[in-house]
C-alpha cells in the first residue's frame, strides 16, 4: 500500500491538471469568501441583498474564518475534487496505464488503496489551503477595518478542518467511483458535475413535495455534505449554494461516511473483478 | 517448477458464441525464448493478459513463475509489454520508470541501467508525449526490463522501430535469453521469431495448433516437389503410391507429402509409367510457409503475406522491415489526453471469434 501511495502521490504531484484544480480552488475561495464580500462591504451603493453591513463584516473577520471558507466546500469544492477523483483513475483507463500498474508487484486492491490515499491527501491539501486563505485574509480585513482580532477556538478550527476534509474526500472518492464504473475520464467528469450541480439541486427543490422525495434527498451525498458544513456555520450572513439545514450533524456525518464506504467498496469490487483490456 | 508458464485447458469465453481462447495448453520452459505466433484475432493477446492476471479465464488453470496469474509474488518476477506502450504523457521517460519502480519496489539505480539497455539514456528526461513511436516502444521494453525479471512477456516488442532498432532489440532479447531469462515473445514477424526463438507455438482461433522448434515446424508436412509431364498423369501415378500422403499442385509443380528419402522410389514410379521427369527435389519451407499452411493462410480475412497486419498494417510484410510498422503501432495508440473511452469490447475485437 505504501509503495502504491508513493507512486500515486508522485503522479498526482507532477500532474499539471491537479495544480490547475488547486489554483482554481484557491482563487474561488479567496474570491467568494473574501474579495467579493469585502468589495460589497466597502462599496456603499452595493446591494447587500438585505444583509446588514455589520453582518457582512462579521463573515470576513478572524472570528468566522473557518465558517466562511467552509461554506464553499459542499459546492465548488466538491465539484473540483470530484474532477480530481475521476482523473486519477479515469485517465489510467484512457492512457492504458492501469494494466501496467496492476502488473507491478502490488495487487489491484493495493493500487486502489494508493489512489484513495492520494485523493485523501489531495483533499487534505485543499482543506489546509482554504483554511490558510481564511487565516491570512481575515486578520488583514480586521486590521484594515478596525475590527476585533478574535480567533475561533482550537476545537472549532479542528471541527471545521475535519468536516471540510471529509466533504472533499467523499466527493473525490465519488469521482473515482464514477470513473471506475465507466472506465474513462471524460464521461464521468460530465456526469459527476451534472449530478452534483443539477440533479441534487432539483431534488432539493422538490424535497418537500412528497415523503419519498424527502427521504431520497436526506440520503444524497451533496445534501448531507451541505448539512454537515451548515451545522458548523453559526455566523449570520454566511450562506452559499449547497448549504442545507435538512438534518443535524450526526445524521449527515453518518450518511456521508456511509457514502465514502460505499464508493470504496464498490470501486474495489469492480476493479478487482473486471478484466483489464487496455494496457502496456 | 514445471515451467515458467504452464496452462491447462485455459479458456476465455466472452459470451456463449464468442470464444477468444479455447482449452489452451501452453508450456514455456525455464530459460527458453518461446515464440507465440498466430494470425489476427487468434487469441494471443488475450492469452498474455490472462497470464498477467489482467483477464480472468472462464475456465482452465494457469501458473506463471509458480504462482497464479496476478499474484504479487509472481508479478515481482515478471516484466511485460502488451500491445502498445502506455505511459503517463506528462512525465518524462525517466519519471515514468520511477513511478513503476516505486510500485514494484525496484531500486531507482535500475532506471539508468534500463534506459541504457534500450538506448534512451540521452532522452530519458524528455516528456513521454514528445517521444517518437520507436522511443515509446523502447521505453515499453525498458519498463518490462526494469524489475530485472526472470521472465519477460513481450508482445510485438519491435513495433515502430527502424531496421537498426529492430536488430538491436532482437539482439537484446537474444542476450536476455542467453542470460538464462525466459521470454514469451508474441510477434507477427516470422523472421524475428525464426531468428530469436528456441521454440514456437502457433495459435489459431484460440487453439494451439502446432508447437515445436522452428526446424520442427518447417519439417512438418515436409515433402518433395515433382515436375513431370504430363502433369495430370503424374498426379495419378503419385496418388497411387502407398507411401505418399497429400498430392497437390503448387506453382506449376506437383507437391507431394512424403519423406524426402523416398525420392528415388518416386522417380522410379514416374519413369516406369513413361513420364518425363524434369525436376525432383525436397520441398524446403520457410517458417512463413509453414505458418500459412498451419493457420490456413488468409482464411481470417488477412491476405497471404499479411503476417503483420493485426493493427491494420498493409499486407506483404512478414520480414519486419518497412515503414508500415510505424503505422501499425500508431493505429493502436491511445489519445494522449487520457480521455479515450475505448470499451473492452472494442479493445478485444481483434481477439475474438465466433465459436
Amino acid at each position: 500500500m505504501r509503495a502504491s501511495f508513493l507512486a500515486e502521490y508522485e503522479k498526482l504531484r507532477r500532474r499539471p491538471a491537479v495544480w490547475i484544480l488547486f489554483g482554481i480552488w484557491v482563487f474561488l475561495v479567496a474570491l467568494f469568501a473574501y474579495i467579493i464580500p469585502y468589495i460589497i462591504y466597502v462599496t456603499p451603493s452595493a446591494d447587500t441583498g438585505g444583509t446588514p453591513r455589520s453582518e457582512l463584516i462579521g463573515e470576513i473577520i478572524p472570528h468566522a474564518f473557518v465558517q466562511n471558507v467552509l461554506a464553499g466546500f459542499p459546492f465548488f469544492g466538491a465539484a473540483l475534487v470530484l474532477i480530481g477523483g475521476t482523473m486519477i483513475v479515469g485517465s489510467e483507463f484512457g492512457w492504458g496505464t492501469l494494466g501496467a500498474m496492476f502488473t507491478q508487484r502490488p495487487g489491484r486492491l493495493s493500487v486502489l488503496g494508493g489512489k484513495l490515499l492520494a485523493l485523501a491527501s489531495m483533499g487534505l491539501a485543499f482543506t489546509v489551503a482554504a483554511l490558510a486563505i481564511g487565516a491570512i485574509a481575515s486578520p488583514i480585513v480586521a486590521a484594515v477595518q478596525n475590527q476585533p482580532q478574535h480567533w475561533p477556538s482550537a476545537a472549532s478550527i479542528l471541527a471545521g478542518f475535519g468536516v471540510g476534509w471529509l466533504i472533499l474526500t467523499a466527493f473525490a472518492f465519488g469521482g473515482l467511483f464514477i470513473a471506475v464504473v465507466f472506465r474513462s475520464a471524460s464521461i464521468p467528469v460530465g456526469l459527476g458535475l451534472v449530478y452534483l450541480l443539477v440533479v441534487e439541486s432539483l431534488i432539493a427543490g422538490f424535497a418537500n413535495s412528497t415523503r419519498a422525495l424527502f427521504l431520497i434527498h436526506e440520503a444524497l451525498p451533496g445534501a448531507n455534505a451541505g448539512a454537515l458544513a451548515k451545522s458548523l456555520i453559526t455566523a449570520k450572513g454566511i450562506d452559499a449554494p449547497g448549504l442545507s439545514t435538512m438534518t443535524g450533524w450526526q445524521q449527515s456525518l453518518i450518511v456521508l461516511a456511509l457514502w465514502v464506504v460505499g464508493f470504496v467498496v464498490v470501486s474495489a469490487v469492480l476493479l478487482r473483478r473486471r478484466d483489464v483490456t487496455g494496457m502496456t | 517448477m514445471d515451467g515458467v508458464v504452464q496452462t491447462a485447458s485455459l479458456t476465455k469465453r466472452y459470451s456463449a458464441t464468442i470464444t477468444a481462447v479455447d482449452h489452451l495448453d501452453l508450456r514455456v520452459g525455464e530459460g527458453e525464448i518461446y515464440g507465440f505466433l498466430g494470425p489476427n484475432g487468434a487469441g494471443k493477446t488475450t492469452t498474455l493478459r490472462m497470464l498477467l492476471g489482467l483477464i480472468r479465464p472462464t475456465s482452465g488453470t494457469a501458473t506463471v513463475m509458480g504462482h497464479r496469474p496476478g499474484e504479487p509474488a509472481g508479478l515481482a518476477e515478471i516484466g511485460a509489454l502488451i500491445e502498445t506502450p502506455a505511459f503517463y504523457p506528462y512525465l518524462s521517460g525517466r519519471d515514468n520508470l520511477k513511478v513503476l519502480a516505486r510500485m514494484s519496489g525496484t531500486p531507482f539505480a535500475r532506471i539508468d541501467t534500463t534506459l541504457a539497455q534500450v538506448g534512451l539514456s540521452s532522452r530519458g528526461d524528455d516528456k513521454f508525449k514528445k517521444y517518437s513511436l520507436g522511443m515509446k516502444q523502447r521505453l515499453g521494453v525498458g519498463a518490462a526490463l526494469l524489475k530485472d525479471p526472470a521472465f519477460l512477456i513481450l508482445d510485438e516488442p519491435t513495433n515502430g522501430l527502424d531496421p537498426q532498432g529492430m536488430a538491436e532489440m532482437r539482439a537484446l532479447i537474444r542476450q536476455l535469453g542467453n542470460e538464462g531469462r525466459s521470454v514469451l515473445l508474441s510477434s507477427h514477424l516470422l523472421g524475428e521469431i525464426e531468428q530469436i526463438c528456441d521454440r514456437v507455438g502457433v495459435i489459431r482461433e484460440g487453439e494451439l495448433i502446432a508447437e515445436g522448434t522452428v526446424a520442427e515446424l518447417q519439417q512438418r508436412g515436409q515433402g518433395i516437389v515433382v515436375r513431370a509431364e504430363p502433369q495430370a498423369q503424374a498426379r495419378e501415378v503419385l496418388a497411387r503410391l502407398p507411401f505418399v500422403g497429400e498430392v497437390r499442385t503448387m506453382d506449376g509443380a506437383v507437391r507431394v507429402t512424403v519423406a524426402p528419402e523416398r525420392a528415388a522410389e518416386i522417380n522410379t514410379a514416374l519413369v516406369g509409367a513413361g513420364l518425363a521427369v524434369s525436376e525432383l527435389r525436397p520441398a524446403g519451407r520457410s517458417l512463413e510457409e509453414a505458418f500459412f499452411e498451419l493457420t490456413g493462410g488468409g482464411e481470417n480475412g488477412a491476405p497471404v503475406g499479411d503476417a503483420g497486419g493485426e493493427n491494420g498494417a498493409p499486407a506483404g510484410d512478414a520480414s519486419g522491415v518497412g515503414p508500415d510498422h510505424a503505422e501499425r503501432s500508431a493505429t493502436g495508440s491511445e489519445a494522449s489526453d487520457g480521455t479515450s473511452d475505448r470499451t473492452p469490447a472494442e479493445s478485444t475485437d481483434s481477439e475474438v471469434r465466433a465459436a
